[in-house]
Formats: C-alpha cells, structure tokens, sequence
C-alpha cells in the first residue's frame, strides 16, 4: 500500500466523502473484472462490486486498523461472491441469465457472440472457461486472483483467511484439474 | 534445485516473482528434467489460456451508472456524521430531555386509563351499592392502591374490573 493510498484511506476512515468516492473510482474495475471471473457474468460482477463498497463503508472505522486495504477489500469481495457461487449452485440457478437481462448485458452478450477469433480458438477459450465454471469456489479464487489479478499468495491468503500453504495446494490441485479436464475434452 | 522445490516455486515462476538466482537454479533444473519441464510448460500454457478470456469492457456509460449507484447507496444514504465529541455532546442532550419526556407520557398514559373508569366527583358515594354487575364509577381513596393495578390494565367491563369491584363490596 503506497503513501498516497495510506492517505486516502485513512481520510475514507474519517468520514470524508470524497475520499470514499476517490476510492470507488480506482477499486471499481478491479473489483469488477474479479467478480466477472468468478461469477462469469454481468449482472453478478455488478451486485458483487456493489456490495463490496457498501461493505467497506460500513466497515470504514475499522480502516483505521488495517494493514493492507486491498487484502481488505478483496476479502470482502472473494467472500461475497463465493457466497453468492454456493447460493446459486443451492438454488441451482443457471448463470447464463442472458434472456432477463438489461440492455447493457445484451450488448455485452452480442460483443462476446461476434469475436474476431477463429472457431478454433473460441471453442478452446470456451472449453477453458467451463473447465474454470467446474472449479470449487476456493480454488477457482485462488487461480484467479493469482494467474490472472497478479496477486500474491500471501495477499490471497489474507484476502481467504487460510495460510499461504493452502493457497498453494489450491493452486495446483485447481491446474491439475483444468489441466485433465482440457486433456479429456480435446484428445 | 529438485523436483519438490520446482512445485514450491511454480507459482512465482510463472509470474515473475522468482529473484535472479532462484530462477537461474530453477531454469537449470528445467533443462535436466523433462517432467518438470512439460509441467511447466502446460501451467504457462493454462495460464495463457486462462488470460486470453477478457472481460468485455461495459463501457464508460456504465461505469458512471456503478459509481452513482455506490454512492448513492453509501455516502448518500447515510447522514453526515459529525465528530466524536459533537456526537457525544448531542447524545447527552438527547437523554437530558428524553428521560423526563418518556417519563411524563408513561404518567399521561396512567392518568387517561384512571379516568377511563368513569365519572370521578362523588369520592365519598357508599361502596355498598355497587354490585357486580354494575359498571365502576367510583373508588374510594383509600383502596385505590390495592386494585389500581388490575383495574388500570383491564378495559372497563372486563371479568377483572368487575373483580376488584366485588371485593370492594365485600368490604
């Protein structure tokens, strides 16, 4: 965490306003395309991201405590939407919602039908997204937000609440899986 | 560097964390090993697999919708808050005048349900009079203690009212 997010931070703690909405501006996407990962669509990320300020601005006193806000505001973020995951496989609600969405989600939908890949390539990004989709929610964060958010381990280990060892065998046992799901489907 | 330590380091391999010296010592293994190596290899390869599913981006448009709405559900839902010591001196005045307030209602509310029993000039009328069946109008002062309670709390005609009465008249 640099000065100037020290700074932020802790004016965020003391009920600055702007501060909070400075914060918003520069967490939102990140907490966006996390969410986007892990729920693969749009209107979850949106609830997620949502969500996890109104989190961080009910919690902002206990800013004043902490150590690493982006462990901070991962972890409410990786709990919501693990959460939400565990709800939906509960209900066992498909998460291609696209037929109830709002226009935004479609235009969304129509830039994703309309990639300027080859049939080859779309099949394989989408066979390693349903490999990823299959992921237990832990280990599907875990690979995420290390492979491809740039976190460290110990960064996912606090944002998890678990040691630096378990994000580790998450890791690996997550790539072995896609790896021999992947194997299957295309030999 | 063996095959143990390459799994520990994998991770930071594969992102670029791995000091000079760790790196070189792990790359020197890679070049003996061939399990390693196609482990490697395959992870780098998932990696890149993984990376080249991007998030469609929702566009400015929305961005300013989420940030408005955030804040709509944050900042601007709740009220400003003022410092610690305003607050504690705002809640101190809150209880000064609450306690005496609530206490004059809870009063207020016991002076109607007394009224409620019915008409009240004829303190001195004869006891005796009253039957149980009769509606209470008058109590005198001097038993009020003993049946406020139960008359208070029950509304007038009521099996309890007409209790206390009967032991008036017993009296």
């Amino acid at each position: 965490m640099n000065t100037d997010i020290n700074d932020l931070i802790a004016r965020v703690a003391n009920d600055d306003r702007e501060a909070f909405a400075e914060l918003v501006g520069r967490y939102k996407k990140k907490i966006y395309g996390i969410a986007y990962r892990m729920l693969g669509n749009h209107l979850d990320a949106d609830e997620v991201t949502q969500e996890t300020f109104v989190r961080v601005y009910e919690k902002r006193h206990q800013l004043r405590s902490v150590k690493y806000f982006s462990s901070f505001i991962l972890r409410i973020a990786s709990n919501y939407s693990i959460d939400l995951i565990r709800r939906k496989q509960k209900k066992n609600i498909s998460v291609d919602e696209l037929a109830f969405l709002p226009e935004v989600q479609i235009e969304l939908a129509e830039r994703i039908e309309s990639p300027d890949k080859s049939l080859e390539d779309a099949e394989i990004l989408q066979a390693v997204k349903d490999a990823v989709k299959r992921l237990p929610p832990r280990q599907k964060m875990a690979i995420i937000l290390h492979d491809l958010e740039g976190f460290t381990k110990l960064e996912i280990a606090n944002a998890l609440g678990c040691p630096q060892a378990t994000v580790r065998s998450n890791l690996h046992i997550a790539r072995t899986k896609l790896k021999k799901w992947l194997k299957k489907k295309f030999h | 560097m063996d095959c143990r330590e390459i799994l520990t380091n994998i991770d930071s391999y594969l992102t670029g964390r791995l000091d000079d010296e760790t790196r070189r010592r792990f790359e020197r293994h890679l070049e003996k090993c061939e399990k390693c190596r196609i482990r490697v290899e395959n992870d780098r390869l998932l990696v890149d697999l993984m990376s080249r599913d991007n998030i469609p981006d929702p566009g400015e448009s929305y961005w300013d919708h989420l940030e408005n709405s955030i804040l709509s559900r944050t900042i601007d839902s709740y009220p400003e808050i003022p410092s610690n010591k305003q607050k504690t001196k705002s809640s101190h005045k809150i209880t000064v005048y609450l306690v005496p307030l609530a206490a004059s209602i809870a009063l207020m509310l016991l002076s109607f349900a007394d009224i409620d029993v019915g008409p009240s000039q004829t303190m001195r009328a004869d006891v005796s009079n009253i039957n149980n069946n009769q509606a209470v109008s008058v109590i005198q002062p001097s038993v009020i203690p003993e049946i406020m309670g139960s008359i208070i709390m029950s509304p007038p005609g009521s099996p309890l009212r007409t209790l206390s009465i009967g032991r008036l008249n017993e009296q």
